[in-house]
């Protein structure tokens, strides 16, 4: 049985990562900020954590619980938009930083954390959660600049990841959901629907191998431009 | 290809970098104001958005040791995302008004390092500096798109270091006109690289 860690999975995409993978038979452990949260994920079936990914020692608290278990994946998926209709001009230090934290250093965090427990699962997938608001080549209208930063970050940081860590046999992929309707996007009616973006990330993971690492791999299996 | 009497504004200019070019562009005939992104910002930004600006330079020189994402503490980010993103899109913005108001099309170029492009990646160990060097290439490319219907050009050019600063440089930074679509990532010489 595969096994993987997915932070920020009370909602959104993360939870439906859960939904789908407990079915597909894998062993699913499940972060949320709260007991709420977490007595969700447990209701769905899998082994609910408390992480709060933008306090280091709530990483180091999770890492200490998990111990030596093994992990196959972990799926950095907690995530904040910010506050989308921010001006540029009106961008904050506070801000930036606000977003940056959960967006991209609590995400290289908690993977740095459970490397231990990934070297001692098979599959040594490191995944982060990547956007298409992270391609700078595709950004054609600006908005959503703390967003956008800290995605492109994520994705530097996961290139550093892969360089560093291939030599430990570990894949470090970035996922792209695509345009879903979620509470970040307002349940937009344009977006795709929840359960076909993830159930085509799974598919991305069920394939992936070292060979992938430094990618970033869309919902639809199509690398997403830098 | 320098029209004087330009007003070129170099925030870094103590850096290699930014004195190579403060250098040429005197040279040149235009008339160059220095500053430093350690300054202090509210401060900088009054003093210098008295006037209008043709060209607004970053040219930092923030270096950030490697090593393995393992020992990485969420404190020592602060500096890389302060330096190298915040700070120079913060500035950034405050003078677009002056940029706007040159008389030709205004260029706001952010110098950066091949070396943090996605696909020409530092060697292992980089943390601390190219995501955040990333992290700016994306807020400079909303900037470019945002601006260029106010006439103002924002570039971001990959300079490894002072030996490249030539007048090659300075006529990609006169003669690029950016698109709607937004910059491109550019080498001194203008050629296109991948972001």
């Amino acid at each position: 049985m595969s096994s993987i860690l997915i932070a920020g999975a009370s909602r959104g995409i993360g939870r439906e990562f859960v939904r789908q993978l407990l079915e597909k038979g894998w062993r699913v452990l499940a972060t949320a900020r709260d007991q709420a949260g977490c007595a969700a994920l447990a209701e769905l079936g899998a082994e609910p954590f408390i992480l709060d990914i933008t306090d280091d020692r709530s990483i180091a608290a999770l890492a200490a619980k998990l111990g030596s278990t093994p992990l196959d994946a972990v799926l950095a998926n907690a995530g904040i938009s910010g506050d989308q209709s921010m001006p540029m001009e009106a961008v904050t230090w506070a801000e930036m930083v606000r977003v940056m934290d959960t967006n991209t250093l609590g995400a290289v965090l908690l993977v740095a954390a459970l490397k231990p427990n990934l070297l001692a699962g098979e599959r040594r997938l490191a995944l982060g959660m990547s956007s298409l608001m992270s391609s700078i080549s595709s950004n054609n209208w600006g908005t959503q600049y703390c967003y956008r930063a800290s995605k492109t970050a994520l994705n530097a940081m996961w290139r550093s990841l892969a360089d560093e860590w291939r030599v430990d046999a570990i894949t470090c992929a970035l996922l792209r959901p695509g345009f879903v309707k979620t509470d970040m996007t307002d349940h937009n009616d344009r977006g795709l629907d929840v359960d076909v973006s993830v159930a085509g990330m799974v598919r991305v993971i069920e394939q992936l191998a070292l060979a992938d690492t430094g990618r970033c791999i869309g919902f639809d299996g199509k690398d997403v431009p830098w | 290809m320098v029209r004087a009497p330009l007003h070129v504004v170099i925030v870094g200019i103590a850096t290699p970098i930014g004195a190579a070019l403060a250098g040429l562009y005197r040279n040149a005939g235009a008339r160059v104001t220095g500053s430093n992104i350690d300054s202090e910002l509210e401060v900088e930004a009054t003093r210098l958005a008295k006037e209008p600006i043709d060209i607004l330079i970053f040219a930092d020189a923030f270096t950030a040791p490697g090593g393995s994402a393992a020992k990485l503490k969420r404190s020592a980010f602060e500096a890389g995302l302060s330096m190298l993103a915040f700070k120079p899109f913060w500035l950034a913005n405050r003078h677009k008004s002056a940029l706007a108001g040159s008389d030709g099309r205004g260029k706001l170029v952010l110098m950066t390092r091949s070396a943090a492009t996605m696909t020409a990646p530092d060697p292992a160990g980089s943390y601390l500096e190219r995501p955040f060097r990333a992290a700016a290439h994306a807020l400079w490319k909303s900037m470019s798109v945002e601006w260029q219907p106010l006439g103002i050009d924002c570039l971001v050019v990959a300079i490894d270091d002072a030996t490249a600063v030539d007048n090659a440089l300075l006529a990609t930074i006169s003669d690029t006109n950016v698109p709607p679509a937004g910059c491109v990532l550019q080498d001194e010489a203008g050629r296109p690289l991948g972001w």
